[in-house]
């Protein structure tokens, strides 16, 4: 067996992990640091169950190997938080959008990683977005209304926030 | 569904790597971005003995206009290509092509090196690399040279690369100020594979017929394939008469196929290619893409 | 049992669309689901499986220093007996499901060896090194040579490849023959699909020593059953036997057979001194969890010239892959959709024959719906197909031929009790719903130039969910799944705890459930645990599959709040010194004419000091089964409208528009039902237009990943109006009926018709799912280079 050191951050904490040379970030996160909120649906890359942020960028952790993080990192849904965390589980819940809540980890990463980006989307264009996440319960129409209320809340807040400080000043 | 035991290195310069895969041997294998290579080896389709990771080498991902064009690192990721973090000098063909690669995960750690390296012609990059006439810069221990995608590419999963050679550099010639380009690719779902992938280049009247265009095709063949007879049906011609039906027994042509023989999976495929094609070339003169 | 009810009077109790209370969890990424389990010692299991069809097993090899870690069919026979999946069925032909292939290997994902090892990887390196040696034989892949004269047989006593044979007749088929003005006659075909939950199947199994006690975790909709199973065929007591689902990433019908696998990992968890786990992976998904479809039917339809529906007649092949599993039996899928052609309609005259075949390919098992997506594809294809013919708008002809709310209950062809609902009504709702005229505009809109079409289509059914004894026995199936138990407990603390047989996977059970307690008590749901998915902790139920579990698990759940709150309010009455008959409950508390005692206040005083409620019986606990006292189920009934664009020069199928209208009895909880409706139409319409495993002419299974195998994404699925008629079922606690499988029976039937409605002009049909660009563009090609010969002779016959 071939063994390898990684050293990475994962939801801020600092870890030094001793594992096989082919263990994938996933297989990482999920068998040495029980981070099981991660899935694996295919292993192929497609269904997107295993989506985690890697240096600010949603990647699949089925598809990169824990070598390839050296110094890198990472947010699981564990560690994921703040406003735009907030404001997308609420609407999750209220739209619908996870029934056996398999997909919603990565669908969560994929879908704060858009709403983080501030650029409003249609709901073809959220269709799109998420094109890399498969749900096989809820048939979609929650998660793309969640997604969109959550990206419209955080541009929102954001703007609130900018006449605040325009009246402060 | 798990990789088999590899030994792994995740060296820092070019010059380590190579040093590294020269010691490989014939079962040493580049990884980059690993979106293509991971797959296979889950799937035990691929059992490299040796992996060399270049995501630690710095000085690959990176990219910078030349007098001719633009040279980029080989682990630029397509989505530095999709959001310009590297100069485009195709007039937007670059990006467009990026943005229709899988998802976005995909895109945020595929690399174009390893997409060409890989050799898939349902994939954007070697028909958009083909198409554009890029030329990849490899190293060895035995030295440097440089070779025209259309010469890298030699079927499917198979290149002119050595096993001990490693491709360092892409580097894309400028599209002139007048050229036209068109990219269209025809797929079942975003993100998917192509079921056919066209590119059509050239100069064209304004709203006139084009006086010249070069197609690229792609998942038609187990490479890019240059569309010669097609191209003759299209030159001279304009836009609005290129239905899809003009084009198909040219394009029989170029494929190779017999049209009278083709059972009805062969044809819908042709079809599709035709479509595809006539596609791109209204992209290019709309001026925009699909 | 009155269905009259006020819905206002509870705030969290039926009919509350109140958030699902599993969200948080998975919200958080704190589900626990197979995988994630972890347990001292834990070994991972690999299987080895034939990549062969059909052969015959020569020889296993297995390296001197993998013996210890490998399992062979050889090794496992002492521990584990085979299962063989029976039918009452006349002529039925059994084979017994081998847990690891022995001498021959049926299906390419045949389980043949295992290996264990440390982890999964080193599981798989072992079981790289397992040698299957096999002698090829030719495979039975499709109908056709399945049916062949000189077909090779499946399995190698039987005659033939026919698992067993059923006919019927009601009416005179003959006679509506003769006196109708119109008949159609068509083929049609759905092809496989797999059923894909997003968590693939898992195992683990775990023999406590001290106790004797074998605990199996399985993502399974059926622990009870896999309990007895499981039991059964290691020749153990039940008693020793616990089996355990955690949380569930869907199942779909694909987690409610009896595995090998389960068998298997059980048996060898006996025989050596740590757990054992298997997680499926994706390849094993597609070729070794039960499949779906694979139905072809060949229709003849009859109509008056008005456009009455006189007669059908129904030939019906289902290839049901190469083993019967249990309990459901090869021939589930062909019983139903004989029993569920005569779909909707009031039809007088129906025959019906159907095969199920034997074949090289993964045993078929349930997938949501159960037959009824084929079944209404055929009668709603004829339908619309037999409107053409009568220049009659299609639903028209279905308003004019539907069930009627004055015919209710109303006994079908197939002698199925209808119960309740307008079934015609539905469709006028579906066509406002959808905006029928204004699409007919559109439509007529488009220039003869564009390249695209536009279609609108309508699919029709009535469902049977949560159906008793008597209709499994109808179907052959051994076992009779019928009923179902609850428990509820009220502690010292005067909060609740119901525990239920069923296994919830993404229905949210833990909220319906707790809302059904809740209407009882008045109680936030915060202060309900619902407890499913082990066998130890759970009183006796089947399941959750077959739209039941509200019905069921409801109806128990019912009956055991009830028996409880009765006792509660005696207590209360005690307590409060006031007669039982003035005491309520109301939030959280035995309310009387002068004074409440909370339920925390109530509990504590019952429980630490029984003797301050002299005349009450001990025990603040209450289990019930409950049974339906019609066992004939409450039919749920939708007709959905699908718009379509076709683009021409492809055949790519858009969906752009989509409407629903359906009547699943009272709604127990809104959000909940509108998710399950929604999937459920996700799932037709990857049923319909992008979902199916590929086999080679050697049985070679050709799309076993998602590479190859799409599944609808964010962007194949439009946005759905859907609007409830909620007619209550006179049968069920409540009135009300399943609502789980609906929404994905019709979606391929109404996709088809909005396609035949947008290619009319070329009368194209495309009568086999799913109708990908390659078989609709195909068809209109083949039709429009038809019409072009009948143009060509007519013109020469001009001449």
């Amino acid at each position: 067996m071939n063994e390898i050191t990684v050293h990475l951050k994962v939801n801020g904490r600092p870890h030094t992990l001793r594992t096989a040379g082919r263990t994938t970030l996933a297989d990482l996160l999920r068998d040495q640091l029980g981070l099981t909120g991660l899935h694996l649906g295919c292993e192929q890359g497609v269904c997107g169950a295993c989506t985690v942020i890697v240096d600010g960028l949603p990647m699949r952790a089925c598809l990169t190997l824990a070598g390839a993080c050296e110094d890198s990192d990472v947010v699981t849904v564990e560690g994921l938080d703040g406003p735009d965390a907030d404001r997308l589980r609420d609407a999750f819940s209220r739209h619908g959008a996870l029934q056996c809540g398999f997909c919603t980890p990565g669908m969560l990463l994929s879908a704060h990683h858009l709403v983080r980006a501030r650029q409003p989307l249609d709901r073809e264009e959220v269709g799109v977005a998420l094109s890399g996440n498969i749900c096989r319960c809820t048939g979609y129409n929650g998660i793309v209304s969640a997604v969109r209320e959550a990206l419209e809340g955080g541009i929102a807040a954001e703007s609130a926030a900018v006449t605040t400080r325009n009246h402060e000043e | 569904m798990k990789a088999p035991d590899f030994r792994y290195h995740r060296p820092t310069t070019v010059e380590e790597a190579i040093a590294l895969l020269a010691d490989a041997g014939d079962d040493g294998k580049v990884i980059a971005g690993g979106q293509s290579l991971v797959p296979i080896m889950n799937m035990r389709l691929a059992e490299p003995e040796t992996l060399v990771d270049l995501t630690g080498v710095d000085e690959l991902r990176t990219g910078s206009k030349t007098p001719s064009g633009a040279c980029y690192g080989a682990t630029t990721t397509h989505m530095m290509f999709e959001y310009e973090l590297v100069p485009d000098v195709t007039r937007g063909l670059l990006p467009h092509a990026a943005a229709g690669i899988g998802y976005p995960a995909i895109r945020n750690r595929g690399t174009v090196g390893g997409s060409l390296a890989h050799s898939d012609s349902s994939a954007e990059w070697p028909t958009v690399m083909a198409a554009l006439d890029a030329a990849v810069h490899v190293r060895s221990v035995r030295g440097a040279r440089t070779v025209p995608v259309r010469e890298l590419l030699l079927g499917f999963f198979t290149t002119a690369l050595e096993p001990d050679e490693l491709i360092t550099e892409v580097e894309v010639p400028g599209l002139a100020p007048t050229a036209r380009w068109g990219m269209y690719k025809m797929c079942r779902k975003p993100g998917e594979f192509a079921e056919s992938l066209a590119v059509a280049l050239g100069e064209a009247e304004p709203d006139g017929p084009w006086r010249e265009v070069e197609l690229w095709l792609g998942a038609a063949a187990d490479r890019p394939l240059r569309l010669n007879s097609t191209e003759e049906a299209v030159r001279g011609e304009a836009f609005a008469d290129l239905l899809p039906d003009r084009l198909v027994a040219p394009l029989a042509a170029d494929l190779g196929q017999d049209l009278s023989a083709i059972d009805p999976t062969g044809r819908h495929a042709l079809q599709l290619h035709a479509v595809t094609v006539q596609r791109a070339l209204q992209s290019a003169e709309r001026g925009d893409t699909a | 049992m009155s269905t009259e009810r006020d819905v206002s009077v509870r705030r969290h109790g039926v009919g509350a669309a109140v958030p699902r209370r599993e969200d948080r969890r998975h919200l958080a990424g704190q589900g626990c689901f197979i995988a994630d389990v972890q347990l001292t010692g834990l070994c991972e299991v690999a299987f080895v499986r034939s990549q062969t069809a059909h052969g015959r097993i020569r020889e296993i090899s297995v390296p001197a220093e993998d013996r210890e870690a490998v399992w062979t069919a050889q090794r496992l026979a002492p521990f584990a007996e085979p299962l063989t999946a029976t039918s009452t069925l006349e002529g039925f032909r059994t084979a017994p499901l081998p847990n690891l292939a022995a001498d021959k290997v049926r299906y390419v994902g045949e389980p043949v060896a295992l290996a264990i090892a440390a982890t999964r990887a080193e599981a798989e390196d072992v079981a790289g090194r397992v040698g299957v040696h096999l002698e090829p034989l030719p495979a039975v892949v499709d109908f056709d040579t399945a049916l062949a004269r000189d077909a090779p047989t499946v399995h190698d006593d039987w005659p033939d490849n026919i698992f067993a044979t059923t006919s019927g007749e009601v009416g005179d088929v003959d006679a509506a023959a003769r006196e109708a003005a119109v008949s159609v006659t068509r083929e049609y075909t759905l092809h496989r699909q797999a059923v894909v939950p997003l968590e693939t199947r898992g195992v683990i199994a775990h023999y406590n020593r001290s106790t004797g006690e074998l605990v199996v975790w399985s993502s399974t909709q059926t622990p009870h059953m896999i309990r007895d199973m499981i039991a059964l065929q290691l020749g153990m007591e039940a008693r020793r036997v616990r089996v355990i689902a955690p949380d569930m990433g869907g199942g779909f019908g694909a987690k409610c057979s009896v595995y090998p696998e389960e068998i298997t990992l059980a048996a060898i968890a006996t025989q050596v001194d740590h757990p054992v786990r298997w997680v499926e992976d994706r390849w094993e998904a597609q070729v070794a969890s039960t499949q779906a479809r694979d139905h072809r039917h060949r229709i003849t339809a009859y109509a008056a010239a008005d456009g009455t529906l006189l007669g059908v007649e129904a030939d019906i092949l289902v290839n049901s892959g190469a083993y019967s599993v249990h309990p459901w039996t090869a021939t589930m899928d062909a019983t139903m959709a004989s029993a569920m052609i005569p779909g909707p309609y009031r039809l007088p005259n129906y025959r019906f024959r159907t095969r199920s075949l034997a074949s090289n390919k993964t045993p078929s098992g349930p997938y949501r719906g159960v037959a009824r997506p084929a079944a209404a594809f055929s009668i709603e294809r004829t339908i619309d197909e037999l409107a053409h013919e009568l220049a009659m708008e299609p639903y028209e002809m279905r308003i004019r031929n539907m069930v009627r709310s004055e015919d209710m209950p109303y006994v079908s062809a197939a002698d199925k009790v209808y119960d309740s609902g307008d079934y015609p009504e539905a469709v006028r709702r579906a066509t406002a719903l959808v905006e029928h005229d204004t699409w007919r505009e559109r439509q007529r809109a488009l220039p003869a130039s564009a390249r695209r079409r536009i279609g609108i289509g309508y699919g029709s059914f009535t469902e049977q969910t949560a159906h008793g004894c008597i209709e499994w026995a109808a179907r052959g199936l051994a076992v009779t799944i019928g009923t179902e138990g609850a428990r509820l407990a009220m502690d010292a603390t005067g909060s609740l705890s119901l525990s239920v047989g069923i296994k919830s996977h993404g229905q949210g059970s833990e909220t319906t459930l707790a809302q059904v307690v809740s209407e009882v008590f008045d109680v936030d749901l915060d202060h309900v645990t619902v407890s499913h998915g082990d066998t130890a902790m759970t009183p006796r139920g089947d399941g959750t599959f077959a739209s039941r579990t509200m019905v069921m698990a409801g109806g128990a759940t019912h009956g055991a709040a009830l028996a409880l709150a009765e006792k509660v309010m005696r207590i209360g009455a005690v307590l409060l010194d006031e007669p039982v008959q003035d005491v309520v409950l109301r939030d959280h508390a035995v309310v009387g004419k002068k004074g409440s005692v909370t339920y925390a206040q109530l509990a504590k005083e019952f429980l630490f000091t029984p003797d301050h409620v002299p005349g009450v019986e001990a025990g603040l606990e209450v289990v019930h089964h409950y049974r339906p006292e019609v066992q004939t189920g409450a039919f749920t009934y939708a007709t959905q409208a699908a718009v379509v664009e076709v683009d021409l020069d492809t055949g790519a199928v858009k969906l752009l528009d989509y409407a629903v209208v359906e009547d699943c009895g009272t709604v127990v909880n809104p959000r909940i039902v509108d998710g399950q409706i929604l999937g459920g139409i996700a799932q037709g319409i990857g049923n319909a237009l992008l979902e199916e495993i590929v086999h080679d002419a050697d049985g070679q299974p050709k799309s076993t990943s998602f590479l190859d195998y799409l599944l609808p994404g964010a962007s194949e699925v439009p946005q759905i109006k859907i609007e409830h008629m909620a007619t209550p079922s006179p049968y069920t606690v409540f009135g009300v009926k399943g609502a789980g499988e609906g929404g994905a029976i019709p979606p391929p039937a109404a996709i088809a018709n909005a396609i035949r409605d947008a290619l009319r002009e070329y009368g194209t049909e495309v009568n086999e799912t799913p109708m990908t660009p390659e078989r609709v563009w195909t068809a209109l090609r083949t039709s429009r280079m038809a019409a072009e010969a009948e143009g060509r002779a007519t013109l020469e016959a001009v001449r």
